[in-house]
């Protein structure tokens, strides 16, 4: 029997439970993601992601699974960032951070937690998203964005979850050569700001940052103006990943959550 | 002449929000700022009538200035 035909069989409803799915992959020697896909190829929804439907289609849900995402930072943008993406069906993530989980990373940072600090950021997400969605494929990079230019390469796309400058714009550097669209995110305090670059199209970074070299303290970072923006970011994403209309490259979208304010431009 | 300037964020604390001011032809956008007290090192978009500019950008009679500040933070 084909394993189309099993998933057929074993559906309900026009579903395939994750235990059904998990034991389909172990008895074709399938990844996970893989019977998932073919699910999906004949409108069998995945259980775990029929909530995504009907806003994403299957073919659309068949695209994100089929994406590789570079998260560049793991910290208080970028591990939300990572949760929401392994929870919507991203079929690979890319996670990047040199850092250790740190006692001041506590009031914001998704899978910073009592037990993880001093641990390395990109290696406890990727546990972590292992344990939210066994399907996609993660991989940990303990080291700056300036060292990771292969998994640039082949990214879908790039998400600058990113704490300083240089590497920012070393970021989007990296992926204006690699022909990659980047989404940015940034937050300070109660403001918050998102941007995009498509391939080819107008940039944007160096217009965010006119002074790379300015002295910055450490923001103030409250949880909840991480969330928000990275929520934003991870929008961002699906639009982008599955041809929707995302903000136009170039251009960028600033939030001030004590003022319910979003201002483009 | 007389131009709108908007402030942003922290940029408005111990400022405003927006307000009109006086100001002599020739007047640049860093002009403003410096002239409100900001750091230069602070300011991240700068925009006149909606649009991007430069802080070398010199402003016209009732021109809209909006100062945002540079967000870093991740």
């Amino acid at each position: 029997m084909s394993v189309v035909s099993a998933i057929q069989r074993i559906a309900t409803e026009g579903t395939i439970s994750l235990k059904h799915a998990g034991k389909l992959a172990a008895e074709y020697g399938l990844p996970l993601a893989e019977v998932e896909k073919r699910a999906l190829s004949i409108e069998i929804w995945p259980l775990r992601y029929l909530r995504n439907s009907p806003l994403l289609s299957p073919t659309e849900q068949i695209k994100l699974l089929e994406s590789t995402v570079v998260v560049a930072g793991c910290g208080g943008l970028g591990g939300i960032v990572a949760m929401l993406l392994a929870r919507l069906g991203t079929g690979r993530l890319i996670l990047v951070d040199p850092d250790r989980f740190e006692e001041s990373n506590l009031n914001r940072q998704l899978f910073c937690t009592v037990k993880t600090i001093g641990m390395f950021k990109a290696e406890v997400a990727a546990r972590k998203i292992g344990e939210i969605n066994p399907a996609v494929s993660v991989t940990a990079i303990n080291d700056t964005v300036e060292n990771t230019r292969n998994a640039i390469n082949r990214a879908s796309t790039v998400i600058d979850c990113l704490d300083n400058i240089p590497s920012r714009l070393t970021l989007a550097d990296m992926s204006r050569r690699a022909g990659v669209p980047l989404i940015h995110g940034a937050v300070s305090g109660l403001a918050g700001e998102i941007a995009v670059e498509m391939p080819g199209a107008k940039t944007v970074m160096e217009r965010l940052y006119p002074n790379p070299a300015a002295r910055q303290r450490p923001p103030a970072v409250p949880g909840f103006s991480a969330g928000a923006v990275a929520a934003l970011q991870c929008a961002e994403v699906w639009k982008i990943l599955t041809g929707r209309k995302a903000l136009p490259s170039g251009s960028r979208i600033f939030w001030e959550i004590d003022d319910f304010c979003f201002d483009q431009g | 002449m007389t131009v709108k300037v908007k402030l942003f964020a922290h940029l408005r604390d111990g400022r405003f929000r927006e307000r009109e001011l006086k100001l002599e032809p020739g007047t640049a956008v860093r002009d403003i700022a410096t002239a409100l007290g900001i750091d230069l090192d602070e300011v991240g978009v700068t925009m006149l009538n909606s649009r991007h500019c430069n802080l070398t950008q010199e402003v016209h009679e009732d021109d809209v200035v909006a100062i945002f500040p540079m967000v870093g933070g991740g």
